[in-house]
């Protein structure tokens, strides 16, 4: 019934590791010699993710990738931290080139990679405003015509002439997402911004990407954690896991098989070789797991299950004065609490921490967190985003008397209740 | 709407590698204003955060060209006779002064393009040579303010000594400054494409700037190369040589001027800019994959 708008043929793309480390120059004039000089063959066969030569010391981001998008559509895109959803927007936003494959398209794109992508702290709402514009290539006149159903929609008549860098993070991404809507592209692809608005904002945007679709037939590519958010939105959805695809159908049933996926899998994490180990030339992750206290057979975890999140690490420099900082979110996106260790100075090597979560504390739910390493209480190191994710269950005597409680957590806290005074008279009861 | 033009009218194509003359022209006329805002931005951005502002447009000329009388003065005048190129002191050294700078300026920060750009570009896609192209006229234009306070300098130096005057000459400096541009954008270019992988050649780059001064007639006139002629064909080889000697030619200069030169520094200065172009073009398609 519509026209497929986005064509995504077989896209790779490789990412060499390493990079830093100095013999890219060799390296470079090494595949110039066998692509140019030596004329051999199979110097084309080294791009391809197949081959095993090219697994070691590269890292494929995305492994032969093909879908379609049809106009109108709302395409979800979901997958968790590393499954590639990041580069292939980037790749359909022409940030950077498949090593392999080819997309084709109909339509001007714009791209909400990030919050405030592309907007200048210096510069007033209005300037900004511009700005985005034009580098969505609107010209001056186009933007004018729009310019007042910008302002009303992200909510910032108010501050339209003051410098963003004194905005809130939400009326930020409120005049980003803004901007991005009203300059009516015919695809938009918007990563994850919006779980830094408040809910009503949210809910206000989601309206207006439906409707954008729904009336206007633009297309939307969408990524979130927010599952609920995927479900009522999207139309269809793709699921990748390590750079590949392995699903693409209804939202559903994707959500649903990315639920279990990283139910099962996210509890630990290990790298055995420091080289592929996420992190940088500071911090390298060794692993990171979450253990139940009880037993260590047990890996599911319910409200009551007191736990430890376990990180083992490769310091890289000598004298570290360090301090970590765990961060657990919803799986929507939505920051629970933040927990910081005590400095501590430590030596080159392999460092071991924990922190232990009381049980009786979260409530049921899909979590995930990250950390965060710092450096003299000020620099920060290297951010692990989205490490663990896990999911906290009902306790089965609990759900008899009570059933699902209100709130991300459920402490308990003292409580007490007396009696005071006892009634005495007959007849007062009703 | 129609399910029968599918698979035909394609707007876009993104392929792993572009080809070296895909320009993708349309694209950067759509983003023309983007230039201008960007150019704006470039140039009042730099003068935020100094205690005299825009001032230094005049004060940062004057006060080289002063440094120059005082310690190369000397030396052009003990190997020649009288002034520089027949011209007063101060006019020669600022002339050459404004156009070297703008000149090394404009190709040090547009060489920056990548590095300075790294955030935003590696968020939205627009044609990176907006971003350079942008660096460079911001120069230019605070070039031109210089030359409008040299005219009046001049002006005032015509009405001293009765003997200077303009001549003929003058007209081609509208292509002279086309040149400089055009020559600095590409050299620009070409170094913002080689060091966004290869930083150390940053270093390089300066050194080679530096050096390439002392082969351009700005600190000595031509004159003084005219008498060690053993490296005199380095300066006629510099393309930057006949636009600064067509400049203090047109204001009266005496040396001796070959047009044929200007010629050439035309051609090279626009086959400079064009290679640039595809290299800068070609070289883009994977710097945000190693910045």
């Amino acid at each position: 019934m519509s026209e497929t708008v986005i064509h995504v043929d077989k896209i790779s793309k490789v990412f060499k590791l390493g990079t830093i480390s100095g013999n890219t120059f060799k390296e470079d004039l090494r595949l110039w010699w066998l692509k140019n000089v030596a004329k051999k063959k199979d110097a084309m066969a080294l791009l391809n993710p197949d081959n095993p030569e090219m697994n070691s010391g590269y890292n494929w981001a995305l492994r032969n990738i093909s879908f379609d998008v049809k106009k109108g559509e709302v395409l979800g895109i979901v997958g968790t931290n590393g499954a590639g959803k990041s580069t292939l927007l980037k790749i359909l936003s022409k940030v950077i080139r498949p090593t392999t494959g080819e997309i084709k398209g109909k339509g001007r794109i714009a791209s909400l990679l990030e919050v405030g992508t592309g907007f200048h702290g210096e510069l007033t709402g209005r300037e900004n405003i511009f700005l985005n514009g034009n580098i969505l290539g609107m010209s001056n006149r186009e933007i004018r015509k729009k310019f007042d159903d910008i302002v009303t929609f992200a909510g910032v008549e108010k501050f339209i002439d003051t410098p963003v860098k004194r905005y809130s993070s939400g009326m930020y991404v409120r005049l980003a997402f803004a901007v991005a809507i009203y300059l009516e592209p015919e695809i938009m692809i918007i990563d994850e911004v919006l779980a830094v608005g408040d809910s009503e904002f949210q809910k206000k945007c989601l309206a207006k990407m439906r409707e954008a679709s729904e009336k206007e037939d633009r297309t939307v590519l969408f990524v979130s954690h927010n599952m609920q958010a995927v479900q009522s939105l999207c139309t269809r959805a793709i699921l990748l896991r390590s750079g590949q695809l392995v699903e693409n159908g209804s939202p559903a049933k994707v959500v649903k098989s990315y639920l279990s996926f990283i139910k099962n899998s996210y509890i630990q994490n290990q790298w055995d070789s420091i080289n592929q180990a996420p992190g940088n030339d500071m911090i390298r992750i060794k692993k990171v797991n979450l253990q139940p206290e009880i037993s260590e057979l047990i890996t599911s975890i319910t409200v009551k299950t007191a736990f430890r999140i376990k990180l083992e690490f490769w310091n890289l420099i000598e004298k570290l004065n360090l301090t970590i900082c765990i961060h657990l979110f919803t799986s929507a996106g939505e920051l629970i609490f933040e927990t910081t260790s005590q400095p501590r100075n430590v030596q080159g090597g392999i460092i071991e921490a924990e922190c232990a979560i009381p049980g009786d504390f979260l409530n049921t739910g899909l979590y995930y967190i990250s950390v965060l390493f710092v450096k003299d209480n000020a620099e920060e190191m290297f951010y692990f985003e989205e490490c663990l994710f896990f999911e906290v269950e009902q306790d089965d005597e609990d759900v008899v008397h009570f059933g699902k409680r209100f709130g991300y957590i459920r402490p308990r806290f003292p409580f007490t209740i007396k009696q005071k005074e006892a009634l005495v008279e007959t007849g007062q009861y009703s | 709407m129609s399910n029968i033009a599918e698979n035909s009218n394609w707007t876009w194509i993104i392929r792993p590698k572009k080809g070296w003359f895909d320009l993708e022209l349309k694209e950067v006329f759509k983003h023309k204003d983007l230039l201008v805002r960007f150019i704006r931005r470039e140039f009042l951005g730099t003068y935020q955060q100094t205690i005299l502002g825009p001032v230094w447009i005049f004060l940062q000329p004057l006060l080289t060209a002063f440094v120059y009388i005082l310690i190369f003065g000397r030396v052009a005048r003990g190997a020649g006779d009288g002034p520089p190129d027949g011209l007063p002191n101060l006019i020669f050294y600022l002339s050459g002064i404004i156009i070297w700078n703008f000149f090394s300026e404009s190709i040090i920060l547009t060489s920056y393009t990548y590095i300075n750009n790294v955030n935003i570009f590696g968020k939205v896609y627009f044609p990176r040579i907006i971003t350079a192209t942008a660096m460079t006229l911001a120069q230019f234009i605070k070039f031109a303010i210089q030359l409008g306070l040299f005219l009046l300098v001049y002006i005032f130096f015509m009405i001293k000594e009765p003997g200077l005057r303009p001549n003929e000459w003058l007209l081609l400096l509208p292509i002279a400054l086309i040149n400089t541009t055009l020559l600095s954008l590409g050299l620009g270019i070409f170094f913002a494409s080689l060091t966004a992988k290869y930083r150390d050649l940053h270093n390089l780059m300066l050194f080679g700037i530096r050096l390439f001064m002392f082969v351009t007639p700005v600190l000595l006139p031509m004159s003084f190369f005219d008498k060690h002629s053993e490296w005199k064909w380095i300066i006629v080889i510099n393309p930057l040589t006949p636009i600064i000697q067509v400049f203090r030619q047109g204001l009266g200069g005496n040396a001796v001027f070959d047009g044929g030169l200007f010629l050439y520094s035309t051609i090279v200065s626009i086959f400079i800019f064009m290679a640039s172009v595809l290299v800068f073009n070609k070289i883009d398609e994977k710097v945000m994959d190693v910045v």
